[in-house]
């Protein structure tokens, strides 16, 4: 067995700079074999984006605000979606403190998305499709799911592995910076940030020492999410 | 001494009580007579002791068997194979107890079944001495009886008031055959042991099953391992060496002497040990991959644009790896022009 | 009226004073009366009984054959959907993001729910020595095997890949991959094995002495041969009837709580999540109080159609729906306490997603299904079933029931599929509309419970004689002394 340092990957979600722009979200589509499903299944509710801006409206027309927020899973310490699986298809991962998902388990009860308070768990409702050439698109590294089986962002973990083992076969430890989801590495604004909290040295460490703008999400449920929020200057996101 | 079975059916109780008093009486045992009705009377209605209670000795250990599995399941199996699920404890008490008790349940209830089978010898062989009648709403007492003795006992059969005033005398088979019973148990309980046997080694793939798994098809990898698109007129190349419409990836180097004498010894260090020293895909290793090693002579990759060689060497295709590292991209080209030569030649040249 | 020794069972022998003979008056007409009231007191010989049972079990009408051909294709239609599904996907259905279950779960938990009455009244009633139970219970048994047994498909059939839904069972296998009992899911697994396994061995066990009775009274034939197979050999001797006896006490008094827990973990399934609306902590025993309400309904409709179509007016009196309507009453009753405990906490509390469901329910667009339940389970019968009149009135009882069962139905589809749109984050709110694929299933569930109903009552008998004439002989049972004497009344 190698060992392995553990870790406790963290994201940094600053609301003052998100723009909305949804970059991420296509990233994240190109990244994990994520399927476009047809636009009448997402009329009737079956988009599958594994991040995915909320957004809010508020306040009557013309004086109308947009509020909004990037949403994907966030990797709960103590995540609710875990122990309602039978069959093991979603665990804890102790050494890197992720909720994973494991597809070829599943079996697809769909338990899991009925005790997720956020919601973002995505069923295979059909088996995707990729139209050529956009199958030469897709990302070798990560598994294309079929009919019947549970997705959600993973954090990236195939990029996780990747630079771990790296590292290790280098003979050195992993620098910060190095592991980067899809989503951080296309924000243009810079507003995603990801890094290992248990590093006192990361971004995200320094970023969230002592910030009093930072808050998660449902916390009243002490699911413990791994994805902190900065509160924006004015968006009045989570006040 | 032998023995004579004798049956008479009764219309009442008291009448039934009658007789077996009358036959325990005249020295009849209460062992040997049997009482059979159509519904179940209180013993001490017929004066007969009651039987004794060994079903519920069984259904408890039973339960304990269940309660044992229970434990089993949710403790024993955790504490061999840990994972964790969402900040719970390893054990989750309350769900075990929920466990536990269902399992038990289902112990104490199945070894109830079963033993009632057991102890009435269900299902019954042979043909034991029955009437009809019985589920008339009959009462028939069954009389096993000494030779001696049939004669009175026929006596007090009768006065009890049989109906039909009739003592029916059965011949001695008319008894349980328990032996073919035995036979039969013995037989259900080998099959239970000989399915679970199999089933076992089936889980355990001591008896292997390829099942077709198709983990290994995905979608993602699926066009790394065929033939290459060209790239589109004008389409920006990102990393790596691309294809740009009309030119190959890099510069080939022409196919003389010393290129072909270079790509034949570099073709032996890092191909021939998969493909084949001839490239025929029979390579001392070729038999270990899933596909094999493909034939290099063969048509389909002798068609191949020397820019899709270039590629698989440069970058691997399936489960062959990048040989980026082990050869210069000019190193590549001899190769690729020696394989070209295999072909040509049909053997190594 | 002189009370004498001899059998409490009659022999079929009209010199022993048949009161038929005697001179009419007062006290013969008011006897007269009250056995045809009270089944106990008017016996008839056993060969009567059972021919009586025979007769109908033996027969087939076009109307039977009619029945049989409809349900039988609207299974196999359901069938032919459930594997339409499995091979395009859940898609097919209306299910969406966030409502992830809806009709199959829904009917999951309607079924096992209608299983439970069966139990309670095989079983509870029958350690309780209500002997009026006696006719009904082999019914109300048959009733829970096979809703069970229906509902038992719906988790296989909500499954994303069914194929792998033995991953759920704990096999030993090389991968060394044991199913999870911290999930509901599990729980349900095993208490729906333990449950069928145990009510289908219950079932058969208190049927053996009926089998060994219609395998004499039907010498030859395949008849002959099934039920020889089946009754085990059976004779009837004391031994035999001993066991018997002993094993099923220890059926009733272990199925007691094993029926209980079943729906309690039902409800679990709901109640272990942290989704609005479902986590409640009376849902454990208000699903269980909701499962008897629709069982005991669903039982009385079975009695009055198998009543009707079988002529068992002899055995199905109307003492006996009046005593299943007290219980429907009590019941509805039972359910509504429960139903208000979960109201009242969510509403008082007024937290703001719970404020919403309950808005959705009593004023929004769930409202009228919503109020549909509540008129049907509890306003109904707890308007008409104080009524005598009502509860012995059969057409009017199994009107109620059919409102109970509809109620009780919407009571689940409400709990499942219309609170699972409403939850934290309102940009994830979501709504569910049955698709036909849902509903064929559906309707295929039902039509599998009519099939196996059918199928049921010309191979078995659907009154268990013995025990009728067991509750006969106990009712004149008395104690002289020491001694149990069986007595007669007989009025002079």
């Amino acid at each position: 067995m190698i060992a392995r340092t553990e870790r406790k990957w963290t994201m940094v979600v600053d609301l003052d700079k998100c723009t909305g722009c949804e970059a991420c979200v296509v990233a994240c589509h190109a990244e994990n074999n994520v399927p476009i499903v047809s636009q009448e299944q997402v009329v009737r509710g079956r988009a599958m984006h594994w991040i995915h801006i909320e957004r809010y409206w508020e306040g009557e027309y013309p004086n109308v605000r947009a509020r909004f927020i990037p949403l994907l899973c966030q990797q709960c310490q103590r995540a609710p979606c875990e122990p309602v699986c039978p069959v093991y298809a979603t665990l804890h991962s102790e050494q890197e403190n992720l909720n994973l998902q494991i597809y070829n388990r599943c079996v697809g009860t769909r338990y899991c998305q009925n005790n997720d308070p956020y919601k973002v768990r995505f069923f295979n409702f059909f088996d995707p499709v990729f139209d050529e050439p956009l199958n030469e698109q897709l990302n070798p590294d990560v598994t294309v799911r079929s009919a019947g089986v549970m997705e959600k962002c993973t954090f990236c973990v195939q990029r996780i592995r990747r630079a771990e083992e790296r590292a290790l076969v280098e003979g050195r430890a992993l620098q910060d910076g190095e592991v980067v989801p899809a989503c951080v590495e296309t924000c243009p604004p810079s507003a995603l940030v990801f890094g290992d909290l248990l590093d006192a040295s990361s971004a995200v460490a320094q970023l969230l020492q002592n910030n009093q703008r930072a808050f998660r999400l449902l916390g009243h449920l002490g699911t413990e999410p791994s994805i902190y929020y900065l509160k924006g200057g004015t968006s009045r996101v989570g006040a | 001494m032998s023995q004579s079975l004798l049956l008479a059916l009764y219309d009442k109780t008291d009448q039934a009580a009658q007789a077996i008093a009358g036959l325990s009486d005249i020295g009849v045992r209460d062992a040997d007579v049997t009482v059979m009705s159509s519904v179940p009377y209180e013993p001490q209605m017929l004066g007969r002791r009651a039987v004794d209670g060994r079903l519920t000795a069984i259904t408890l250990l039973g339960a304990v068997a269940g309660l044992f599995l229970g434990l089993f399941l949710t403790v024993g199996i955790y504490e061999l194979y840990p994972l964790m699920q969402g900040g719970q404890p390893l054990i989750p008490v309350a769900p075990s107890l929920i466990i536990l008790f269902e399992v038990t349940m289902l112990g104490t209830m199945g070894s109830a079944f079963l033993a009632f089978l057991v102890l009435n010898r269900f299902p019954i062989f042979g043909r034991p001495a029955y009437d009809l009648r019985i589920t008339e709403g009959k009462i028939g007492v069954l009389a096993d009886v000494e030779s001696g003795q049939v004669f009175q006992a026929e006596e007090v059969l009768r006065q009890a008031g049989a109906v039909d005033d009739d003592v029916q005398t059965l011949e001695s088979d008319r008894r349980p055959d328990r032996v073919s019973w035995l036979y039969f148990a013995g037989a259900v309980a080998s099959v239970v042991v000989v399915v679970a046997v199999i089933s076992l080694l089936f889980f355990y793939d001591v008896i292997r099953i390829p099942f077709p798994t198709q983990m290994a098809a995905q979608n993602s990898t699926a066009y790394v391992q065929g033939p290459r698109r060209a790239a589109p007129e004008a389409a920006v190349p990102v990393q790596g060496p691309a294809l740009i419409a009309g030119q190959p990836a890099s510069e080939p180097v022409p196919a003389s002497e010393s290129s072909l004498q270079r790509g034949r010894i570099l073709f032996g260090i890092d191909c021939a040990l998969c493909h084949g020293q001839e490239g025929s895909g029979d390579g001392p290793l070729a038999k270990y991959f899933e596909p094999h090693p493909p034939d290099l002579t063969a048509e389909d990759v002798q068609e191949l644009p020397d820019d899709v060689l270039f590629l698989v060497l440069t970058q691997g295709r399936g489960i062959m790896p990048s040989l980026a590292e082990n050869l210069s991209p000019v190193e590549r080209w001899d190769v690729i022009n020696h394989v070209h030569s295999l072909a040509r030649n049909g053997s190594g040249g | 009226m002189s009370v004498h020794r001899g059998d409490g069972l009659a022999d079929g022998n009209p010199a022993d004073g048949n009161p038929a003979d005697q001179a009419p008056s007062e006290v013969t007409d008011q006897a007269r009366q009250a056995r045809a009231r009270y089944l106990l007191l008017d016996e008839r010989p056993m060969p009567d009984l059972v021919a009586q049972l025979l007769g109908p079990m033996q027969r087939a009408g076009p109307l039977y054959w009619l029945l049989f051909a409809v349900l039988g294709c609207m299974v196999l239609v359901a069938g032919g959907v459930w594997i339409y599904q499995m091979w395009w996907g859940i898609g097919i259905t209306g299910l969406n993001r966030p409502v992830m279950w809806a009709v199959y779960i829904a009917n999951f938990v309607y079924f096992i729910g209608i299983g439970v009455a069966g139990t309670f009244i095989s079983a509870v009633l029958r350690v309780l020595r209500f002997q009026w139970r006696a006719p009904i219970t082999r019914a109300a048994e048959t009733l829970t095997v096979f809703a069970l047994a229906t509902s038992g498909l719906f988790p296989l059939i909500h499954l994303g890949r069914t194929w792998k839904f033995y991953w759920m069972l704990p096999y030993p296998n090389q991968r060394r991959l044991w199913p999870s009992y911290h999930s509901a899911l599990l729980w349900d697994l095993t208490a729906i094995l333990t449950y069928l396994t145990s009510s289908v061995l219950f079932a058969w066990l208190v049927m053996i002495p009926d089998l060994a009775t219609v395998r004499d009274r039907i010498a030859r034939g395949w008849r002959h041969r099934l039920m020889n197979v089946l009754a085990l050999g059976w004779r009837g001797t004391e031994g035999e009837w001993s066991h018997l006896k002993t094993a099923t006490t220890i059926f009733s008094l272990a199925i007691i709580p094993v029926m209980i827990l079943m729906h309690s973990i039902v409800g679990w399934d709901f109640a272990m999540t942290i989704q609005a609306g479902w986590q409640s902590t009376v849902f454990g025993p208000y699903f269980v109080s909701g499962a008897l309400l629709s069982g005991a309904a669903a039982v009385i409709i079975v009695l009055a159609v198998a009543r009707k179509t079988l002529h068992l007016e002899y055995f199905l009196r109307a003492e006996h729906f009046d005593g299943m309507g007290r219980f429907l009453l009590v019941l509805s009753l039972a359910w509504a306490y429960f139903y208000f405990n979960d109201v009242l906490v969510p509403w008082y509390g007024q937290l703001p997603v719970d404020k919403t469901i309950l808005q959705l329910f009593t004023s929004g667009r769930a409202a009228p299904l919503w109020s549909l339940m509540v008129f049907s389970n509890l306003v109904l019968p707890a308007a008409t079933l104080w009524s005598r009149r009502v509860r012995t009135s059969i057409p009017a009882m199994v009107v109620i029931s059919i409102f109970v069962n509809i109620g009780m139905y919407l009571e689940r589809y409400l709990i499942v599929a219309v609170t699972l749109g409403r939850n934290e984050l309102p940009f994830d709110w979501g709504a569910y509309v049955p698709h036909l694929p849902e509903i064929l299933i559906t309707v295929g569930a039902f039509s599998l419970i009519g099939f196996l109903f059918l199928v049921f009552v010309k191979l078995f008998p659907i009154i268990p004689i013995w025990e009728v004439r067991e509750g006969q002989m106990k009712q004149g049972l008395r104690r002289i002394g020491r001694d149990l004497v069986p007595t007669r009344v007989d009025p002079d």
